[in-house]
């Protein structure tokens, strides 16, 4: 057993790109966790999406044993974060389980929009944080300027600074010995009756749920009779075990330290993460303070393509829900689409992640519906409702006033882009509220925006316009009155409900054109001519017409070889059935995305 | 195994044509393969012989390519003179490989069809196509042809490639019903990846006729040929009455063929089988007495059903109702109800006399047809 003063729970914190994941594969490396020859490169990025898009989507934890330089040996849980702006909350679920934060900088970059912001979450749960400059090794490196901004503009202390190069190794060792120097060890009382957290969870389909927890006080072991407070359910566990980083069975997990259980929960809903375990016999008198639900900040429609795999998606949200805590849904129906689910995520990568993941992992195919923040309608009879699903707008004769979420952004740019991001900002309705030269050179610029337009490639944008420069952080700033209005779609003179969206009223007309040009293009010729329209009420703004499809036919005999013909023939029918049949139309998936890839 | 065709292919050109995605190599770099080719294609034919193969009552003999008139003419004649006289024998031709003294050849070895590889009778672009004629080639080929007795003549067109109009097509359409060929095979340009047109037009240096052109064209074809009296029996085929192609029925009614030759394709029953596209492979396998047979497979009762579908829709003709329930066991109105009243609403599909066919909007439209049914 190890004794309390020799653990350290910490978190490694950064901005997106900033070495994370390089920083933990080297302290994995460096304490002999991993031997070298086994090192895949981001070994905790363990999805394929992960991997494939160089970010971390989910954390993870990992328990390191560290022999120190004062003889003493450590144990060490490292509990991994994502670092995207959309993932802040699962951010902030890994630092309720810890004492102290590496907070890595970019050496090069410097401070970001997400350095800030993780910064103030770790703060917020009063975090010891370790700054590391990382990136040392770089051309162009400049860590005694970047020391400065963390002292300037986090009003962090610098006097543990460290200088490091994930990808050298340069400085692993002192990163090492301030985690045992400077973050304090867990405070908790083995004697007490047990109280873990579930900072996370996944879904085996052996053992049924299995939580990953930080225990404060007290310990859990196989046999003991546990019960989750807030759910109230009791369970037995069958078994304890830690992370290094594939999961290994050990006897007991004490105070402060982290690992998971498993205790054959079949149900997703009985074990949520933010709960407290404690002994069914012996609880302890007090939840702990659990995690404020995620927020939800844009919401789709996804549904099946094909009808019958309604339940399958029900499954896999559930299964996926409890391994991603942030991702809300409940069942809705569609018009055009029939049965599925309206979700609420984070924001839009995390979207693009889950529907991923669901195709992926649950081998579903899929259709989301373009996504839409929540507005709040307040109608002439009094009623306030918050519409999620520009379907559920009210008329416009019942609706007293929209209004729509606005955020207050953070945008980090070097000052040369100042005036382009200005003219962004006012484009996407935007209103300044402050500036601040960071540097002589880098200026941090602060709107308040519209969710709606910051969803809609506000970011993209920003990118492009910056020469990839930018980073943003948002956060809810409460809801603003505006001149919206429901824009409808039809296709082939029938309101297609999934395609609705509520845009505001001066580039309604615009939003219109563009949307119906791309959907003549995204819609394939039918056999028939297909009008697409876009309609305000009863009146049509803008109108396409797919021609109609004429010729589709293999006129080459090639000597008798029918495979060949019967090939193409069975690829053709299986293109057919990734559309949907709407009305007499086929309308492929990409088509309900399409307010997403209009251009300006 | 009672086979009723028989297919030849010869996998060798002068040169390759720039939208041919066929199996077929130029003779020049091949001349080690092509010297013995006509050995290896008695062998084949030989052990399919020792499999107790039944060619008894064969109707269609069909030497495709490639360009067959390379072969000399006792290559020709002797692997007829293995086989029992057929009705039909097809040898495809390209007009700058024949002269009078190889057609008249030709036709007492038992030759009885040629069908030449005209594509078009417009100079510029029979140059850019990479064909290795010109206009007046087909004209003397052909007349030759007539001299040396062929009296079922087949001419190939190719429609819809880079720069051709209306008024190009209808201009080669004239010129192949001024010659009066029996037999007329119609193919819209498709360009694979493979070949040089398919590399460029995936470039964007290339623009063949779209869609829309291509249908304009397809309809053009079939109005002036008709009118003409070449009727149009199967989608890409016309000939006078009489004249249509017994081999290239065999195809679309699934009758039982047996490819030989590199890269050759078969048919018997539910078994579909390939030969060996490589020429190495190919002459390796049949010198050595092995099959060249590779990608043999079995289809199931529902891919032979909708196999037989796809294929007898592309007849005129169509499908009757009876005849395929006497052969197949089944009766499609019953089966396939759904999609047929859909098929004849959207107007793709006629149904009349105990017979579905496609109609002309469904002849444009066959693959929208064909796959409901696959």
């Amino acid at each position: 057993m190890t004794d309390q003063h020799l653990i350290r729970n910490f978190s490694i914190i950064a901005h997106i790109d900033h070495g994370k994941s390089t920083l933990a594969d080297r302290l994995l490396e460096y304490t002999g966790t991993v031997a070298a020859r086994d090192m895949s490169k981001q070994l905790l990025d363990s999805m394929d999406l992960e991997q494939e898009r160089g970010i971390t989507i989910k954390l993870q934890a990992v328990r390191l044993h560290y022999h120190a330089e004062d003889g003493q040996e450590y144990q060490l849980n490292l509990i991994d974060t994502p670092g995207h702006v959309d993932f802040n909350y699962e951010v902030s679920r890994s630092l309720a389980a810890c004492e102290g934060a590496l907070l890595v900088v970019d050496a090069v970059q410097g401070i970001e929009a997400q350095t800030l912001a993780n910064v103030y979450l770790a703060l917020e749960h009063d975090l010891e944080i370790i700054p590391v400059i990382n990136k040392i090794d770089l051309p162009g490196a400049d860590p005694e300027g970047v020391c400065k901004q963390i002292e300037d503009i986090i009003g962090l202390s610098t006097e543990n600074v460290i200088f490091a190069s994930a990808k050298t190794g340069e400085g692993t060792l002192q990163i090492l010995e301030s985690i045992i120097k400077l973050i304090p060890p867990p405070q908790g009382d083995l004697q007490k009756p047990l109280t873990a957290l579930i900072f996370d969870s996944h879904f085996d389909s052996y053992r049924g749920v299995i939580p990953y927890i930080r225990v404060f006080d007290g310990f859990i072991e196989k046999g003991m009779k546990i019960q989750m407070i807030n759910s109230g359910k009791s369970m037995e566990v069958t078994e304890t075990g830690i992370f290094t980083p594939t999961a290994k069975q050990v006897e007991r997990l004490n105070a402060g330290e982290v690992g998971y259980i498993a205790a054959a929960i079949k149900n997703v809903k009985d074990s949520q993460v933010g709960d407290t375990i404690t002994a069914a016999d012996n609880p302890c008198p007090f939840p702990l303070p659990g995690y404020r639900p995620a927020v939800s900040m844009v919401y789709c429609g996804l549904y099946p393509v094909e009808n019958n795999d309604y339940n399958d998606l029900k499954d896999a949200l559930e299964k996926l829900q409890l391994n991603d805590a942030a991702l809300h849904f409940e069942p809705e129906t569609s018009v055009a689409l029939g049965f599925g689910f309206r979700c609420g995520f984070l924001g839009l990568l995390h979207m693009e992640i889950v529907k991923e993941r669901l195709e992926r992992e649950y081998n579903l195919s899929l259709l989301i519906t373009a996504p839409s923040v929540s507005y709040r309608a307040s109608c002439i009879d009094g009623n306030v409702i918050y519409v999620d699903n520009p379907v559920k707008l009210p008329s416009a004769n019942e609706l007293a006033l929209i209004e729509e979420p606005f955020v207050k952004s953070t945008i980090m740019i070097p000052s040369d882009y100042v005036g382009s991001v200005m003219e962004l900002a006012n484009e996407r309705r935007g209103t300044f509220i402050n500036m601040e030269y960071i540097t002589p050179t880098r200026v941090m610029m602060i709107y308040d925006l519209p969710l709606a337009e910051i969803i809609f490639d506000f970011f993209d944008n920003l990118k492009s316009r910056t020469r990839g420069y930018a980073s943003l952080d948002y956060e809810f700033a409460g809801y603003r009155q505006a001149d919206l209005v429901k824009l409808d779609i039809l296709v082939n003179e029938q309101v297609v409900d999934a395609l609705s969206c509520i845009v505001h009223k001066d580039s309604a007309y615009q939003r219109g054109r563009a949307l119906v040009t791309k959907l003549r293009s995204l819609i394939p010729r039918q056999l028939f001519e297909v009008p697409v329209q876009a309609a305000l009420g009863n009146k049509v703004i803008a109108r396409e017409s797919v021609k109609p499809l004429r010729k589709d036919v293999l006129e080459k005999c090639y000597g008798g070889d029918i495979s060949r013909k019967r090939k193409l023939l069975e690829k053709q029918k299986e293109g057919k059935k990734r559309m949907k049949q709407v009305g007499n139309v086929e309308i492929p998936q990409e088509a309900f995305m399409a307010v997403l890839k209009i251009k300006e | 195994m009672k086979f009723t065709s028989i297919y030849v292919h010869i996998p060798f050109c002068r040169r390759k044509c720039n939208y041919c995605d066929f199996v077929s190599y130029p003779v020049e770099e091949q001349q080690q393969y092509f010297s013995v080719y006509g050995d290896l294609l008695l062998k084949e034919l030989n052990l399919w012989q020792q499999q107790e193969c039944d060619f008894s009552q064969l109707e269609s003999i069909y030497f495709g390519g490639g360009t067959p008139s390379l072969l000399p003419v006792e290559t020709i004649s002797k692997i007829l003179s293995d086989l029992p006289q057929a009705a039909e024998i097809t040898l495809e031709a390209n007009p700058e490989t024949v002269d009078l003294v190889y057609l008249q050849q030709l036709r007492k070895t038992g030759v009885n069809r040629l069908s030449l590889g005209a594509q078009s009778f417009n100079d510029q672009a029979l140059q850019s196509m990479g064909r290795c004629h010109t206009a007046e080639q087909i004209k003397a080929a052909f007349a030759a042809a007539r001299q040396a007795g062929f009296t079922n003549i087949n001419l190939d067109l190719i429609y819809g490639w880079p720069y051709q109009d209306k008024s190009i097509l209808q201009a080669d359409l004239q010129a192949a019903l001024v010659l009066g060929s029996e037999h007329l095979s119609l193919y819209g340009i498709s360009l694979s990846e493979q070949s040089p047109w398919g590399q460029k037009k995936l470039a964007g240096q290339l623009a063949i006729a779209d869609s829309d052109l291509s249908a304009d064209m397809q309809e053009i074809a079939m109005e002036t040929l008709e009118s003409a009296g070449l009727m149009q029996y199967e989608i890409a085929n016309y000939a006078k009455e009489g004249f249509a192609s017994r081999h290239n029925c065999a195809y679309w009614r699934r009758q039982n063929y047996l490819g030989i030759g590199c890269a050759a394709a078969s048919c018997y029953i539910d078994k579909r089988w390939s030969n060996l596209r490589s020429l190495c492979d190919y002459t390796v396998n049949v010198e050595q007495g092995r099959l060249p047979v590779c990608e043999q497979e079995t289809l199931s009762i529902d891919e032979i059903i909708a196999e037989a579908i796809f294929l007898g829709l592309r007849l005129r003709q169509g499908i009757n109702f009876n005849q395929f329930a006497e052969q197949y066991g089944l009766k499609p109105e019953n089966r396939f109800a759904k999609q047929i009243r859909q098929l004849v609403n959207n107007g793709l599909l006629v149904v009349e006399d105990g017979s579905m066919r496609l109609s002309k909007k469904g002849i444009l439209l066959g693959n929208e047809v064909f796959y409901k049914f696959v």
